[in-house]
C-alpha cells in the first residue's frame, strides 16, 4: 500500500511537472516576445496555446543524426545522466504540507549532489560530439558549474544554520515559526548570492556560457538533433523549476502564504515558484552576456566572499542571540 | 601641382605630374616601380592613410597601371600615386611592411591582374578560388568553360592543420555571429585565441567585371546588392562617379531627395547594427526592438522607391520618382517617433554594466593603427578621428547643412558603439532640416539615353554605412566603363581584425567582429 501511494506520488508530480515544462516554454516565448515588441506563438491553437504539443511533436519525430567521429556509447548515454538527474531531484522538494517523494533529512544535500552529477552529462556530451564548439561548451560548463556550485552551497549554510536541518520540510516550519516568516529577510545576503548563482548553475542569461549562440552556436549540445536535443532542454527547464523550489522553499516559506487558500494547499508555492521563472524571463528578456573570465572572477571573487561573511554574520547573531 | 605632391611623398624622387580633371583625385603622379616604396614610406609618415590599391589593365600599350591611392584623415585631399608595370611581367615590392593593411588591397590586385608583390607578408589569393586559372580583371582573360554540374571530384572531410597550435577552430562560413559567409580560422590556446585568419570570397560574384561588361545604366541595380544594407549608398556612389566625369547637372530638388533617402538609408542600417552587435554579446532584445524601428523606414523607402532592401532610386542627373507631400509628412512622424524611442534603447543597453564590461577595452584601434589600415567610418570615429565624407568631399547638399560628426575617445567598442548611436541623431537633424528646405523643382536634368563617358578618371568617396565608399572609374569613352573598382569600406576595416583578435578571449574577437558592422557581400563584391 505504502509502495503504490509512492508511486502515484511519483507519477503525479512526473506528471505536473512535465507539463509545467511544456508551458514553461510557452510562458517564455509569450512573455519574452511581448517584451520585445511581438506576439510570440500565436498560430497553434488560440493564442498558440497548443504549441508545446506540436513542438514535442515534432522534435519526436525528427530524424537523430549522430555525427560519425562521435562516441556513439558515450553520445546516447550524455543526455539521459542530464535528464535522470534533473527529474531525480525532485523526489525531496515538498510541495505542501506533508506531501514530498521522499522526505529524507539530507534533502538539501541530495540536491546538490545531483545537480553536481548533471554536470557529468554535459561535460561528456560535449566530449562525445568530438566537435570542437561542443567541447568548447562543455569545458565552460564544467568550470562555470564547479564554480558556482561552491557559492550557491554557501549562501545556503546561513538558511540551514537558522533552520537548524537540511530537510527542507523542517527548513520550511523554521520558517513559519520565525519571528519574521520567511528566510529572505536575515539571509538576504545569501538570497542575492542564490539567486545568480541559480542563474549561473542553469545556464541561463547572463551566463549562458556554455550554450552561447554567437560564440559556440549552441556549445555542448551542438551536434544533438530530434529526441536527444529535447531531453537536454527539459532538463535544462526541470532544473530551472528545481532551483526555483530550492529559492521558495530556503528563502519565501515554501508553501506558507498570508491567508490559507482552501482545497489548493499547493498555491502559494506554485505563484511563488511562477514568480521565479518569470524572473528568470525577465532577465534573459535584458541582460547581455558575460564574458568567460569575468563569469569566473565575479563567481569566485565577489559571490563566495559574500556568501562566506554571510555565514560569519549569521553564526555571529545566532550565538549572540542565543 | 608637383610641388604639392613633393611636399607629401618627398623630394629626390623622380616623379612625372599628372593632370588633375577634378573628379576626386587632388594630386596625381606617375612615378617608377623602384621609387614607390620610398614615396610611400613618407607617405606613412606623413600620416596618409592608404585607401586602396588597385589597378588597370592597358592592353594595347601592353601595360598594367598600378594605383595607390592615399587619403588624409585631416586635410581634405586624395593622392593618385600610379606606377606603369610591363605587363609580361609585373613585378613591385610590396609595401605590406609599411602599410600593414595593404596586404589585403596587394593580395587582391595580385590576384586579379597577375602582379608579383615581391616579399609580401601574404601572398596567397584572398577572394579567388585556388584552382582558378589566369587573372581575371585584365582585358584578355578567357573564363574557362563550367565544369559539368555535380561535385567534380568526391567531397573529402578536410582536418584543419594543427600546426600552429593543439587547437584550431574553424569559425563559418556557416556561423550566427558572421553575419553572412565569412569563415576565419582561430588557432587558439583553450579560450585565448592566438592568431585569427579571416578567409574570404565565399560571396564572390567578380562585380567589377561585370561592370566592364555592363552599359554604366546596366550597372546600377547591381551596385545596390553589394551592400544591402545600405543600397543607396552604393547607387549614390555610381550616379555620383558617373555625373563627374559627364558632367551632368543634377536639380537641387533631387539632391534633396537623395540626401533624405541616404540618411534614411544610414539610420536602417545602424538600427540593424545595433540589434545585431547586441545579438552577438548575447541580448536578445535590442535586436527585435531595432529591427520594429527599421520596419518603419523600410515602409517610408518604399513610398519612394517601390522596393524594401535592394533600392535603385537615383539616376544618372537625378532620381527616379519624386516624393510626395504624404511621404514628407511621414517622414517627420518618423523622425519624431525614433527620437521618443531612443532613450529607451540607451536605457537596455548603455548604462548595463556588463555592457560595459564586455566592450570598454576591447579592441581599441588608435589613430596611427587606424591609417596604417585605411579604417574609415564609424570604426575610425571611434578613435577620435573626425573624418567623415560628408564634411571632408562635401557631396550632394551636405555643405549647406548643419550637423556634427560624433567621435569617441578610447577606440574600443564601445566608443564605436556610441559614435553609431550618435550617428543616428545627426541623421534625424539633416533629415529634418532637409525636408525643411526643399526646394519645388525638376527631379532629374536631361541626360543622353546611351550614356558615353569621356575618357578620363574618376574617384568619387560617400559615407556609406560603414565608412568610406569611393568608386573609381577609368573611362577610355566608350559605352561601358574601362574598369570600375569599387573601394568598399568593410574590406579596409575588416583587416585589422587578425591584428585586434591576438591574444583575445573568443569571446571578445566575437565582440570585436560585432563592432565593425561587417556585410560580407560587400567585402567579397
Amino acid at each position: 500500500m505504502e509502495l503504490l501511494w509512492i508511486l502515484v506520488k511519483i507519477l503525479i508530480v512526473f506528471g505536473v511537472v512535465m507539463l509545467h515544462v511544456a508551458y514553461a516554454t510557452y510562458f517564455e516565448r509569450k512573455v519574452i516576445g511581448h517584451m520585445q515588441v511581438r506576439m510570440g506563438p500565436m498560430r497553434v491553437g488560440p493564442h498558440g496555446l497548443l504549441q508545446p504539443i506540436a513542438d514535442g511533436i515534432k522534435l519526436f519525430f525528427k530524424e537523430d543524426v549522430i555525427p560519425t567521429p562521435a562516441d556513439k556509447q558515450v553520445f546516447y548515454a550524455a543526455p539521459l545522466i542530464c535528464l535522470i538527474s534533473a527529474v531525480s531531484s525532485l523526489a525531496v522538494i515538498p510541495f505542501f504540507e506533508g506531501f514530498a517523494i521522499a522526505n529524507i533529512n539530507i534533502g538539501l544535500l541530495y540536491i546538490f549532489a545531483l545537480s553536481s552529477l548533471a554536470s557529468y552529462g554535459v561535460v561528456l556530451s560535449g566530449w562525445s560530439s568530438n566537435s570542437k564548439y561542443a567541447f568548447l561548451g562543455g569545458l565552460r560548463s564544467s568550470a562555470q558549474v564547479i564554480s558556482y556550485e561552491i557559492a550557491m552551497g554557501l549562501s545556503l549554510v546561513g538558511v540551514m544554520m537558522m533552520a537548524g536541518s537540511l530537510n527542507l520540510t523542517d527548513i520550511v516550519h523554521a520558517q513559519m515559526s520565525s519571528s519574521f516568516k520567511i528566510y529572505l529577510i536575515p539571509q538576504f545576503l545569501g538570497f542575492f548570492v542564490f539567486v545568480v548563482a541559480m542563474l549561473a548553475e542553469t545556464n541561463r542569461t547572463p551566463f549562458d556560457l556554455p550554450e552561447a549562440e554567437t560564440e559556440l552556436v549552441a556549445g555542448y549540445f551542438t551536434e544533438y538533433s530530434g529526441m536527444r536535443f529535447a531531453l537536454f532542454f527539459l532538463a535544462e527547464y526541470i532544473g530551472m523549476i528545481i532551483m526555483s523550489c530550492i529559492g521558495v522553499i530556503c528563502f519565501l516559506g515554501g508553501w506558507s502564504g498570508p491567508f490559507h487558500v482552501p482545497g489548493l494547499p499547493f498555491f502559494w508555492f506554485v505563484i511563488k515558484v511562477y514568480l521565479f521563472i518569470f524572473f528568470y524571463y525577465w532577465v534573459r528578456a535584458t541582460l547581455p552576456r558575460y564574458r568567460y573570465d569575468q563569469l569566473m572572477a565575479l563567481g569566485w571573487k565577489v559571490l563566495i566572499p559574500l556568501a562566506l561573511f554571510n555565514i560569519v554574520l549569521t553564526g555571529t547573531i545566532k550565538s549572540i542571540s542565543g | 601641382m608637383s610641388s604639392g605632391f613633393k611636399q607629401i611623398v618627398g623630394d629626390g624622387l623622380r616623379f612625372k605630374p599628372l593632370p588633375v580633371d577634378k573628379h576626386g583625385i587632388h594630386l596625381a603622379a606617375r612615378t617608377c616601380a623602384s621609387d614607390a616604396r620610398d614615396a610611400l614610406r613618407k607617405a606613412r609618415s606623413e600620416g596618409l592613410f592608404m585607401e586602396t590599391v588597385t589597378a588597370v589593365d592597358h592592353l594595347e600599350d601592353g601595360k598594367l597601371e598600378l594605383f595607390y591611392l592615399l587619403g588624409n584623415y585631416e586635410r581634405p585631399e586624395r593622392t593618385l600615386l600610379s606606377i606603369l608595370l610591363d605587363r609580361s611581367n609585373p613585378k613591385i615590392p610590396s609595401i605590406s611592411d609599411i602599410f600593414p593593411g595593404v596586404t589585403w588591397h596587394e593580395r587582391e590586385t595580385g590576384e586579379f591582374f597577375g602582379i608579383d608583390f615581391e616579399n609580401s607578408l601574404d601572398s596567397r589569393r584572398l577572394l579567388l578560388p585556388d584552382d582558378l586559372e589566369g587573372y581575371p580583371l585584365r582585358k584578355d582573360f578567357k573564363p574557362r568553360k563550367l565544369p559539368p554540374v555535380g561535385r567534380s571530384k568526391p567531397f573529402k572531410y578536410e582536418q584543419a592543420s594543427d600546426e600552429k597550435s593543439g587547437f584550431v577552430l574553424n569559425l563559418g562560413p556557416q556561423h550566427p555571429a558572421t553575419h553572412g559567409v565569412l569563415r576565419v580560422i582561430l588557432h587558439m590556446d583553450g579560450e585565448y585565441v592566438l592568431e585569427a585568419d579571416p578567409i574570404l570570397g565565399y560571396g564572390h560574384r567578380m562585380q567589377e567585371k561585370i561592370a566592364e561588361n555592363m552599359t554604366y545604366t546596366q550597372m546600377l541595380p547591381y551596385t545596390a546588392r553589394m551592400d544591402y544594407l545600405s543600397a543607396l549608398h552604393y547607387n549614390h556612389a555610381w550616379v555620383m562617379a558617373v555625373e563627374r566625369l559627364c558632367g551632368f547637372e543634377v536639380p537641387e530638388r533631387a539632391e534633396y531627395i537623395r540626401v533624405i533617402t541616404s540618411e534614411l538609408n544610414r539610420i536602417s542600417s545602424h538600427l540593424l547594427w545595433y540589434g545585431a552587435f547586441l545579438l552577438d554579446l548575447g541580448g536578445f532584445t535590442p535586436f527585435l526592438h531595432g529591427f520594429a524601428d527599421r520596419e518603419r523606414i523600410l515602409d517610408l523607402l518604399e513610398m519612394v522607391t517601390g522596393s524594401r532592401l535592394t533600392y535603385c532610386y537615383y539616376r544618372f542627373g537625378g532620381v527616379a520618382n519624386d516624393v510626395d507631400d504624404e511621404f514628407l509628412k511621414k517622414t517627420l512622424e518618423f523622425v519624431a517617433h525614433l527620437r521618443s524611442r531612443l532613450p529607451s534603447y540607451h536605457d537596455l543597453v548603455t548604462g548595463n554594466v556588463i555592457f560595459e564590461k564586455r566592450t570598454q577595452g576591447v579592441g581599441v584601434i588608435d589613430r596611427d593603427t587606424a591609417a596604417c589600415y585605411g579604417i574609415t567610418g564609424p570604426c575610425l570615429r571611434g578613435s577620435g578621428v573626425g573624418f567623415d565624407i560628408r564634411k571632408a568631399f562635401p557631396y550632394s547638399i551636405y555643405a549647406d547643412l548643419d550637423f556634427d560628426i560624433p567621435v569617441g575617445e578610447n577606440g574600443d567598442c564601445y566608443s564605436r558603439y556610441l559614435v553609431r548611436m550618435q550617428e543616428i541623431e545627426e541623421s534625424l537633424k539633416i533629415i529634418e532640416q532637409a525636408i525643411e528646405n526643399i526646394p519645388e523643382g525638376k527631379i532629374r536634368s536631361k541626360v543622353p539615353k546611351t550614356i558615353k563617358a569621356p575618357e578620363g578618371i574618376a574617384a568619387v568617396s560617400v559615407e556609406s554605412s560603414r565608412g568610406n565608399l569611393c568608386v573609381i572609374l577609368v573611362s577610355k569613352g566608350d559605352k561601358k566603363p574601362y574598369r570600375a573598382k569599387f573601394r568598399v569600406p568593410s574590406f579596409s576595416n575588416l583587416s585589422i581584425f587578425p591584428k585586434l583578435a591576438r591574444k583575445e578571449l573568443i569571446a571578445d574577437t566575437l565582440a570585436i567582429l560585432g563592432s565593425f558592422d561587417l556585410v560580407i557581400p560587400e567585402i567579397d563584391r
